[in-house]
């Protein structure tokens, strides 16, 4: 009977021979990039670009499809519906991914595109911890911010829960790269 | 290609990163980030403590009068911030301290307004944040409000640099 953890062991840490380009401490191999292809997403991404230019890092573009949507309109039309509109978002989503990372991400940046359903806080919380990120770098929507709200919900919980430092990035604010 | 190819990178613009201190541990861990990216882009290190001592007792009262209180928490302030300053600049580092009074948020926003700031760094937690609080008040009002990035690190996690 095993008895091994569910739960992935600690972090591998980078071995030295891999060393940056940049003689730097800094150690950011994997950026994490949730996309919800708005303006301030395509922003996270161009920062994004910036550090991995710097630090050689991989960049995943990671996308949750929102199942709740659906499966409210799936009430009255039933699973098979369900399932085609599922299938046709995730489709969807994927072509739109890539074409944002064709966009805006160099040519020699090592990138991963991957599309999931369900809901996007967890779901991209879940992959920071599985994929290992370094880094992730997020959005924050200034017309989501209305007086009831606490950030964008999906930021905000990003930023509580994430299990790496996290770089927010606004619509319109002061750059210190060209966007 | 030369080494300092990276390090001169002319698509960071990184000129001045802004580090809230209260002297917690958490905070001092936000100057462990901002340093290595500092020294990289050569960015001035602008250290800010923001003394709260009005605002403790009780928001809306009315701020308390301490006048020898107020001037000692500032005072001590200064002293720890120039104590970081040494060792910032011993390491070749270009940095300057704020001391400031008010609510930390929003002498925050105001200072990275005012200064020009491209990057704050901040922990997830200072020490007036219950542990239990997964994010406290002030980074939460300054990622909301902040006129620019905003790096935000915690207490344990995974590290992109030594700590």
């Amino acid at each position: 009977m095993s008895v091994q953890p569910e739960i992935a062991p600690a972090p591998a840490i980078e071995s030295v021979e891999k060393a940056p380009p940049a003689p730097t401490v800094i150690g950011i191999k994997r950026i994490l990039v949730p996309v919800d292809f708005s303006q301030t997403c395509r922003k996270a991404l161009r920062y994004a670009n910036r550090f991995a230019e710097v630090y050689g890092a991989s960049v995943m573009l990671f996308h949750v499809v929102d199942l709740t949507d659906i499966e409210r309109i799936s009430l009255r039309l039933g699973p098979i519906a369900q399932e085609r509109m599922e299938t046709e978002a995730v489709k969807h989503a994927e072509a739109l991914t890539a074409q944002m990372a064709g966009d805006e991400l160099g040519d020699g940046i090592t990138r991963e595109c991957e599309t999931v359903r369900g809901v996007a806080a967890s779901g991209i919380l879940e992959k920071a911890r599985t994929w290992n990120a370094d880094l992730i770098v997020t959005g924050v929507h200034n017309e989501r911010v209305v007086r009831h709200a606490i950030l964008g919900s999906t930021a905000e919980r990003i930023v509580r829960h994430a299990p790496c430092p996290v770089f927010v990035v606004r619509n319109k604010e002061h750059e210190f790269i060209e966007t | 290609m030369t080494v300092n190819d990276s390090t001169q990178a002319p698509s960071i613009g990184l000129k001045r990163i802004l580090v809230p201190i209260d002297f917690s541990a958490c905070s001092k861990k936000a100057l462990q980030y901002a340093r290595p990216f500092a020294e990289q882009f050569h960015a001035e290190v602008v250290l800010l403590h923001v003394s709260s001592l009005n605002y403790m007792v009780a928001e809306g009262f009315g701020g308390i009068d301490l006048p020898t209180l107020r001037e000692d928490l500032i005072q001590d302030a200064e002293s720890q911030l120039s104590e970081i300053l040494k060792t910032l600049e011993s390491d070749q580092m270009t940095a300057s301290l704020v001391v400031r009074e008010g609510r930390a948020a929003t002498e925050i926003v105001e200072l990275a307004k005012a200064e020009n700031i491209d990057l704050v760094v901040m922990s997830t937690h200072g020490y007036s944040n219950i542990k239990h609080v997964l994010l406290g008040s002030v980074t939460e009002n300054v990622v909301r409000h902040a006129p620019c990035p905003v790096l935000v690190v915690r207490e344990n996690e995974h590290e992109f640099v030594a700590t």
